[in-house]
C-alpha cells in the first residue's frame, strides 16, 4: 500500500508539473486579458503540428522540432491576439462574445487542421522511451522530461516576471488594468508579449505531451482543458496559484487511485474544480474579489 | 431587414459554398448494387475507417474490373460515424437506407452498430460487422458479425497463461465499454474454471493515454500475468508504459495492430494474443490474391480490418448475390440480401475466408473462424499456437 | 423519404433544445455549457425507465422531465453566487463530471457500449417506429416547448429575465429576487430540455454518452448566438441551418473523412464573423416588427397623482419615513460610515452633501441592504429592515437610484419601466399559464402606468427606443420613471442631476419638487450646491462617514467651516 501511495504520488507530481505548466501558459493570458481563450487548445495543435511535420517529414532534430514548436506557438498567440481579439475589443464586444469568437476559431482551426493534413493520428518519432526506477517508484524518461521541462520553463518564466521590467509590468496589468495604464503601461503591448509568450509556452507543453500520445487535431482540448482547472483552483491572476493548482490537480487525480479505479481519474478533476467554484470560487491563493 | 437577409444569405452561400469544388458524380448507364458502409472515417479510430473501406474498395474494384456479378456492377457509399457517435450513425444509415435505398449495411464499432441495428430491421437489410467485438452485438436480428468476439477469444488467453505461464494471479486492464468487459468477464469465468485468481480489474477509457494509475494499482496487486482486453493504439501505450513502470510479468491480450506495434516498439517483444488473425504471410491463394492487390493499391500491408471488410463483399456478399442472380432475384432490393443470408445459414452453408479455410456464420450472429495464438518477435506476429477443438496446441 | 422526416425530428429536437437554452442565456444572461449534460440525463432517465422499470411513454417523458428540472434545481445554487466566466467553468465542469459518469458508471449507463433496446412508444394503440411516425410527435413537442418558452419570454417574467440579464443590481433596486428568477429559468430550461430528452430516447431506441458530450453542450451555445439570443424564432432559424442544411451536404459527391470538418470549419469561421460584425445574430432581439410597444402612441396627459401608484403617501402617520441609527461600515481600515445616524422626514426632500468620499453611495447602500451594516439599525415606516435583502426594501416601500444610471440597456425604454412596477400576476408562473386573462388585464394596466410615468418625466415619445440609445439626461429621467414605477414611498436619489446639462437639471428639480408634493419621502445625494439648495428641505452634511452639520441647506452654506470642508480650501 506504502509503494503503491510513493507510486501514485510520483505520478502526481509528474503530470501535476505539466498542468501547472499548462495551467501558466493559459493563466498569463487570462489574468493579463481577461479573454477566456479557449483556442488556446488550437495554438497548441497547430505548434505541435509543425514540429511533427519539421521532425518527422523534414529530418529536424528533436530539439529543433521544440524551437519550432515554441516559435510557432508564439507567432500563432500573438496572430490571433491581433487579428481576432483586438478588433473585437475594438467593437467592445462582451466576454462572452470574445469567448464564443475563440471557441469558434478552435472549431474552424481544428477542422482546418483535419482538412490539410488529415485526420490519422501522427507521432513524434525520435525520443527514447524507457523506464528510470527509483526505490519504490518507477517512470518513463518521457516523464522525466517533463517534470525537468515543465520545472525549467516555470522557473525561467517566474524569474522573468518578477526580476524583470516587462516582467514586472504585466504583473501589474493582471493585478490592475486601470491602475497600470496610469503608470505609464500600454496594456495592448502588454497583451501582445503575453500572448507570445503563453503561446509559446502551450506549444512547449504540447511538445511534451507528443513525446507519449500521438497527435491529431484535437490533441489540444484536453489539455487546455486541464489548464483551465489548475488556474482556477490555484486562483485567477497568481501565476504561484496556477502552478499549485496544476500540482494540486495532478496529485489529487493520481492520489484518487488509491481509493477509485484508474479511469476515474478524468471525473476527478472536474469534481475538484467543480468543488473549488461552489466553496472557494476564489480559488487557493486567489484574493476574493467581493 | 436588408442586413438581416444578407447575414442569412451569406451564411447560406458559406455553409454551401464548398459543394462547387466537389466534383459531380459520374453518371453511370446501369444502375449499381449500392453497399453502405458506416465506419470511423474521422476521430480517434479515423485509421480503422480508412483501413476497413480501403478493403471493401479493393473487392469492389476488383469485382466491377472483372465485369461485375452477372453483369451487376457494385459501388460503395460511406457514411461516418466519427467514431462512436451515435447520432451521426443513424442519421447516416437513414439515408444510405432510404436516399439510396442499400440492401446492406457494413459497420463497425459496438455502439453505433446497435443504433443502427433497429433501422435495418425496419428496413429489411443486412448487416455485417466486421469490427465491434462486443457481446452484446449477439443475438441481434439483421446482424452478423464476421469477426470472433473478444468473449469468444478471451478464455484461450487464460489458456495460454496457465499451460504456459502456470499463471495463479492474473490482473486485467480492459477498455471500459462491452468489448473490453465482455473481455474481463469471460478471463474471469475462465479463471474460475481453470484454476486462477483474478487480482486486479482496471477498465480505462478507449484512447485514454496514461495508463500510469492503473498499472501502479496493478504492481501493487503482484499479478503472475496482465491480460490485456483492450484494442488499436491503446496496446502500443500501454506496453510501453507498463514496461516502463517495471512490470515484468508476460502481458497478454486480444488485438495487435501494426500502428500499435510502432508506439510500443521494442516493449511489443514477447506480447502474445488469441485472435481469429489475418495472418498475410499466409500462403493460401485466395489471401496471396488479396495482399498482392492490397499491396499494389496502397503501398502497405493489408491490415486485419482491411481483411475482414475485403471479405464481406468479397466472400459473403459475392456469392449471396449470385445465388439472387442465379434464381432471378434483384440483390439491389431491401430484403433480397438478408434473406438469402438466412436461407444460407439456415442450410448451415460455410463461407470461404480470406484467413485460410472456412468461416462458419452463426444463426446469433456469431462465427467461427480458424483461432490462433500468437505473439510478437521482431516487429511482427508469429504463430505459436493453433486452436483445435478448443484445446491449444503449441508449434514447437 | 424517411431520411428527409429524420432530419426534419432532429431539427424539432434541436429547436427543443435551443430554445431551452435560449431562454436561460439569451433571456437570462446565464451562459450554461452543460446543456448536453441536462439533455443526457433525461435521455438516460427516460430509457432506464422505459426499459428497466417498464413505465409506459408518456410517463417515461413525464420521468425526464422531472428529473432535468430536479438537477437544474440542485445546480442552480452553485450557479447563483458566480458569474461570467466563473459561471462558463462552472457549468463545463458540470458537463464533464456528467459526461464522466455517463462513461463511467458502467452498471448503471452501460458506459460506451450505451443503451439498446429503449422500447418505442405506443400512442393511440399505434408503436411509433419510423420517422414519419414520431414526425407528429416531435413536432408537437418542439411546439409546445416553443409556445411555453415563448409564452415566459415575452411576459412579465421574461422582462424580469432580461432585466437580470443586463443589470443584476439594478434587477434588485427594483424590487426583484435575482435568486428566485434564477431558480426558476434553471428549472423550466432544464425541463424544457428534458421534454426533448424524452422524445429522443425513444426516437432513437439507442442512446450512448457520445450525444451528450461537450461538443453538444459548445454546439448549442453556438446555435443559440449565432441565431439570436432573446429571439426564438432566430434559434429556429439556427437549428433549420445548423441540423437541417449540412445534411444536403451528404448528397454532394465528396471524401466522406472531411465533409464533417468543412461543415465545422465553416460554422466556426461563422462564429468568429458573427461576433465581430453581427453579435446579435441572425434575428437579432429587436428585429423589426417587434419593436411595437408604445410607438407611435399618443403621450396620455398626466397629473403627478395619476402616475403615482398609491396618490398620495401611503403612511401618513407622524414622524419620519425612515431612521436610520448608528450605522457602521468599515473597508480595510477605512470608515465609510460611523457612527451615522438620520432621519427623513416625510414628504420633504432632503440631501446629503459632503465632500468626495465622505461616504454618501455607503451610505444609501447600507439604507437598501446592498451593504451589510456592522452595526446600527435601519427602521422604514417604524418597521425594522436593517437585515434584510435590497429586493425586499423595495417591496416595503423604499427604493434607490444609481449614479451611473444602470438601465436595462439592451430593453427598450418602456420596459425599463414596465419592469419595476410591483406585484404583477405574469411575473409567477401560476397566473401565467392557467390565468392568461388576468395576467394580460394587469399587463395593460400596467403599460398604462408605465407610459404614464413616462409621460411625466417627459419621455412617453421615446418609449419604443432602447435604452442604450438615449442621451445621458434622458437615461436619468428614465431611471427616475423607473424609480416611480416600483411603488416605494421613500426614494434615495444618487446624483439625480449629476452628468447633465442645464436644461436637464431644471427639468429633472421640477420632478424631485413634484413628487415631493405628492407626498413621496426623498433622499438625494448630490455635490452641486446649486441643486441642493434648489430642490432640499433639509441637508445632512457628512464627512469620513460621519454627519458633522444638518440643517437648512442655506444654513449649512453660510457655514464657513463647512465650507472649507467641502472645497478643500481649509489648512489641515
Amino acid at each position: 500500500m506504502l509503494a503503491l501511495a510513493a507510486q501514485l504520488a510520483t505520478n502526481g507530481l509528474i503530470s501535476g508539473s505539466l498542468y501547472a505548466l499548462l495551467g501558466v501558459s493559459w493563466g498569463l493570458i487570462f489574468a493579463t486579458t481577461k479573454i477566456f481563450h479557449f483556442a488556446h487548445a488550437l495554438t497548441l495543435t497547430v505548434a505541435v503540428y509543425a514540429a511533427v511535420l519539421a521532425v518527422g517529414q523534414w529530418g529536424w532534430g528533436l530539439p529543433a522540432g521544440f524551437l519550432l514548436a515554441a516559435v510557432v506557438g508564439c507567432l500563432f498567440g500573438v496572430a490571433t491576439e491581433r487579428v481576432v481579439y483586438r478588433p473585437l475589443r475594438r467593437v467592445n464586444a462582451t466576454s462572452l462574445n470574445i469567448f464564443l469568437a475563440s471557441l469558434g476559431l478552435l472549431i474552424a482551426g481544428e477542422s482546418a487542421v483535419l482538412i490539410v493534413f488529415g485526420p490519422q493520428a501522427r507521432d513524434l518519432p525520435g525520443f527514447p522511451i524507457s523506464g528510470i526506477a527509483l526505490g519504490p517508484v518507477a517512470f518513463t524518461t518521457v516523464e522525466g522530461l517533463w517534470l525537468a521541462g515543465s520545472w525549467a520553463l516555470l522557473l525561467l518564466l517566474i524569474a522573468w516576471l518578477w526580476w524583470t521590467r516587462y516582467g514586472r509590468a504585466i504583473r501589474a496589468v493582471a493585478s490592475n488594468r486601470e491602475l497600470a495604464q496610469c503608470v505609464g503601461i500600454d496594456p495592448e503591448r502588454m497583451s501582445l508579449l503575453v500572448f507570445g509568450i503563453g503561446s509559446a509556452l502551450v506549444g512547449l507543453g504540447g511538445m511534451l505531451l507528443a513525446l507519449r500520445d500521438t497527435v491529431s487535431p484535437t490533441i489540444g482540448v484536453q489539455p487546455v482543458l486541464t489548464a483551465f482547472i489548475a488556474v482556477f483552483l490555484g486562483g485567477i491572476g497568481s501565476i504561484p496559484g496556477a502552478v499549485l493548482g496544476g500540482l494540486v490537480l495532478g496529485l489529487a487525480e493520481n492520489m484518487g487511485g488509491l481509493l477509485l479505479p484508474g479511469h476515474w481519474q478524468g471525473v476527478i478533476a472536474f469534481v475538484v474544480l467543480f468543488s473549488v467554484l461552489v466553496f472557494r470560487p476564489s480559488g487557493l491563493l486567489g484574493v476574493r474579489t467581493r | 431587414m436588408r442586413g438581416n437577409r444578407l447575414w442569412v444569405g451569406m451564411s447560406l452561400v458559406m455553409m454551401a459554398g464548398w459543394a462547387v469544388l466537389a466534383p459531380p458524380a459520374p453518371a453511370e448507364a446501369q444502375e449499381p448494387v449500392k453497399l453502405g458502409m458506416i465506419l470511423a472515417m474521422t476521430g480517434p479510430g479515423a485509421f480503422y475507417g480508412q483501413v476497413m473501406s480501403r478493403g471493401a474498395q479493393l473487392a469492389v474494384d476488383q469485382i466491377n474490373k472483372a465485369g461485375g456479378i452477372g453483369g451487376r456492377r457494385l459501388q460503395i457509399l460511406i457514411e461516418d460515424h466519427k467514431s462512436g457517435d451515435a447520432d451521426a450513425a443513424v442519421t447516416g444509415a437513414r439515408k444510405l437506407l432510404d436516399v439510396d435505398k442499400v440492401p446492406v449495411i457494413l459497420t463497425s464499432y459496438s455502439a453505433p452498430t446497435l443504433a443502427i441495428q433497429p433501422l435495418a430491421v425496419e428496413k429489411k437489410v443486412l448487416l455485417l460487422n466486421g469490427g465491434g467485438v462486443g457481446s452484446v452485438l449477439v443475438g441481434k436480428r439483421n446482424l452478423y458479425n464476421t469477426r470472433m468476439l473478444s468473449s469468444q477469444t478471451a478464455p484461450f488467453v487464460v489458456q495460454w497463461a496457465v499451460s504456459r505461464h502456470s499463471a495463479k494471479r492474473v490482473a486485467t486492464l480492459f477498455w471500459n465499454d462491452a468489448a473490453g468487459q465482455g473481455v474481463n468477464g469471460a478471463i474471469k469465468e475462465a479463471c474460475g474454471k481453470l484454476g486462477c485468481q483474478v487480482v486486479a480489474e482496471e477498465p480505462h477509457d478507449i484512447g485514454a493515454k496514461s495508463y500510469s494509475a492503473q498499472i501502479a494499482r496493478i504492481k501493487a496487486a503482484r499479478p503472475d500475468v496482465l491480460a490485456l482486453g483492450s484494442f488499436g493504439d491503446d496496446v502500443g501505450y500501454i506496453l510501453t508504459q507498463a514496461r516502463a513502470y517495471g512490470i515484468t510479468v508476460p502481458i497478454l491480450g486480444v488485438d495487435w495492430t501494426p500502428n500499435a506495434q510502432k508506439i510500443g516498439g521494442k516493449t511489443m517483444e514477447g506480447y502474445a494474443i488469441a485472435v481469429d488473425r489475418f495472418d498475410p504471410a499466409a500462403g493460401d491463394d485466395k489471401t496471396k490474391a488479396f495482399v498482392e492487390a492490397y499491396k499494389a493499391a496502397h503501398k502497405d500491408s493489408p491490415e486485419f480490418y482491411a481483411a475482414n471488410y475485403y471479405e464481406h463483399v468479397e466472400l459473403i456478399l459475392r456469392p449471396l448475390m449470385k445465388r439472387i442472380l442465379d434464381r432471378g432475384g434483384d440483390p439491389a432490393k431491401q430484403g433480397e440480401l438478408l434473406g438469402e443470408m438466412e436461407r444460407a445459414l439456415s442450410a448451415r452453408l460455410k463461407f470461404a475466408s480470406v484467413y485460410g479455410g472456412d468461416m462458419q456464420i452463426h444463426p446469433d450472429g456469431t462465427v467461427s473462424k480458424p483461432l490462433g495464438v500468437y505473439d510478437v518477435k521482431g516487429d511482427a506476429l508469429t504463430l505459436i499456437g493453433r486452436i483445435v477443438d478448443g484445446k491449444i496446441q503449441a508449434r514447437p | 423519404m424517411d431520411f428527409w422526416l429524420h432530419v426534419v425530428n432532429m431539427i424539432g429536437l434541436f429547436i427543443m433544445l435551443g430554445v431551452s437554452l435560449n431562454l436561460l442565456l439569451g433571456y437570462g444572461g446565464l451562459v450554461s455549457m452543460a446543456q448536453a449534460a441536462f439533455f443526457g440525463v433525461g435521455a438516460y432517465a427516460a430509457a432506464l425507465s422505459a426499459r428497466d422499470l417498464g413505465l409506459p411513454f408518456p410517463l417515461t417523458l413525464v420521468v425526464a422531465i422531472v428529473v432535468t428540472t430536479l438537477l437544474a434545481g440542485v445546480v442552480t445554487f452553485p450557479a447563483l453566487r458566480v458569474r461570467g466566466e466563473y459561471l462558463i467553468l462552472l457549468t463545463l465542469a458540470f458537463q464533464m463530471v456528467i459526461y464522466g459518469l455517463m462513461l463511467s458508471w458502467v452498471d448503471l449507463t452501460a458506459g460506451r457500449t450505451g443503451i439498446s433496446g429503449i422500447p418505442r412508444p405506443r400512442l393511440f394503440g399505434k408503436t411509433l417506429v419510423t420517422p414519419a411516425e414520431f414526425l407528429p410527435l416531435i413536432a408537437a413537442g418542439a411546439l409546445v416547448t416553443f409556445a411555453i418558452a415563448y409564452r415566459i419570454g415575452e411576459s412579465p417574467l421574461g422582462r424580469v429575465l432580461k432585466a437580470m440579464r443586463d443589470d443584476e443590481t439594478a434587477t434588485l433596486a427594483i424590487g426583484k429576487s435575482v435568486l428566485r428568477y434564477k431558480v426558476l429559468v434553471f428549472c423550466v430550461s432544464g425541463g424544457l430540455a428534458g421534454v426533448a430528452a424524452g422524445l429522443f430516447a425513444h426516437y432513437q431506441a439507442f442512446i450512448n454518452p457520445f450525444s451528450f458530450n461537450l461538443d453538444r453542450s459548445i454546439f448549442l451555445v453556438a446555435l443559440v448566438v449565432l441565431g439570436g439570443t432573446g429571439n426564438l424564432l432566430g434559434t429556429v432559424a439556427g437549428a433549420i441551418l445548423f441540423v437541417g442544411l449540412p445534411e444536403v451536404l451528404r448528397f454532394l459527391q465528396a471524401r466522406q473523412d472531411i465533409v464533417d470538418a468543412i461543415r465545422n470549419l465553416v460554422f466556426g469561421l461563422l462564429l468568429v464573423l458573427f461576433m465581430r460584425f453581427r453579435p446579435e445574430g441572425l434575428v437579432p432581439e429587436h428585429a423589426r416588427g417587434r419593436r411595437r410597444q408604445g410607438v407611435g402612441q399618443p403621450a396620455p396627459a398626466v397629473s403627478v397623482t395619476g402616475i403615482l401608484p398609491s396618490a398620495g403617501p401611503a403612511h401618513d402617520g407622524a414622524g419620519p419615513a425612515l431612521v436610520a441609527q448608528g450605522l457602521r461600515k468599515s473597508f480595510g481600515g477605512i470608515k465609510a460610515a460611523d457612527d451615522l445616524s438620520l432621519a427623513l422626514p416625510r414628504g420633504k426632500v432632503t440631501a446629503l452633501v459632503g465632500p468626495n468620499g465622505a461616504g454618501k453611495t455607503t451610505v444609501f447602500n447600507l439604507l437598501t441592504g446592498f451593504l451589510a451594516a456592522e452595526a446600527g439599525t435601519v427602521s422604514l415606516q417604524g418597521e425594522d429592515i436593517t437585515r434584510l435583502a435590497p429586493w425586499r426594501t423595495v417591496r416595503l416601500g423604499l427604493a434607490r437610484s444609481f449614479q451611473d444610471v444602470r438601465l436595462f440597456e439592451r430593453m427598450t425604454v418602456l420596459d425599463n419601466v414596465l419592469v419595476a412596477l410591483p406585484e404583477q400576476p405574469g411575473e409567477r408562473l401560476g397566473p401565467l399559464f392557467f390565468a392568461p386573462r388576468r395576467t394580460a388585464e394587469a399587463e395593460r394596466r400596467n403599460r398604462d402606468q408605465a407610459l404614464g410615468s413616462l409621460a411625466f418625466v417627459g419621455l412617453a415619445d421615446r418609449a419604443g427606443e432602447i435604452a442604450s440609445s438615449l442621451a445621458f439626461g434622458e437615461q436619468k429621467l428614465v431611471a427616475l420613471a423607473r424609480l416611480i414605477a416600483t411603488g416605494a414611498d421613500v426614494l434615495l436619489l444618487d446624483e439625480p442631476a449629476s452628468g447633465v446639462d442645464l436644461q436637464w437639471v431644471r427639468r429633472i428639480l421640477g420632478l424631485i419638487r413634484q413628487l415631493a408634493a405628492a407626498g413621496k419621502t426623498v433622499c438625494i445625494v448630490e455635490h452641486n450646491l446649486e441643486v441642493v439648495t434648489a430642490v432640499a428641505d433639509h441637508a445632512y452634511f457628512m464627512e469620513a462617514g460621519r454627519i458633522i452639520a444638518e440643517g437648512r441647506p442655506e444654513e449649512l452654506m453660510a457655514d464657513p467651516r463647512l465650507a472649507d470642508i467641502y472645497f478643500g480650501t481649509s489648512r489641515r
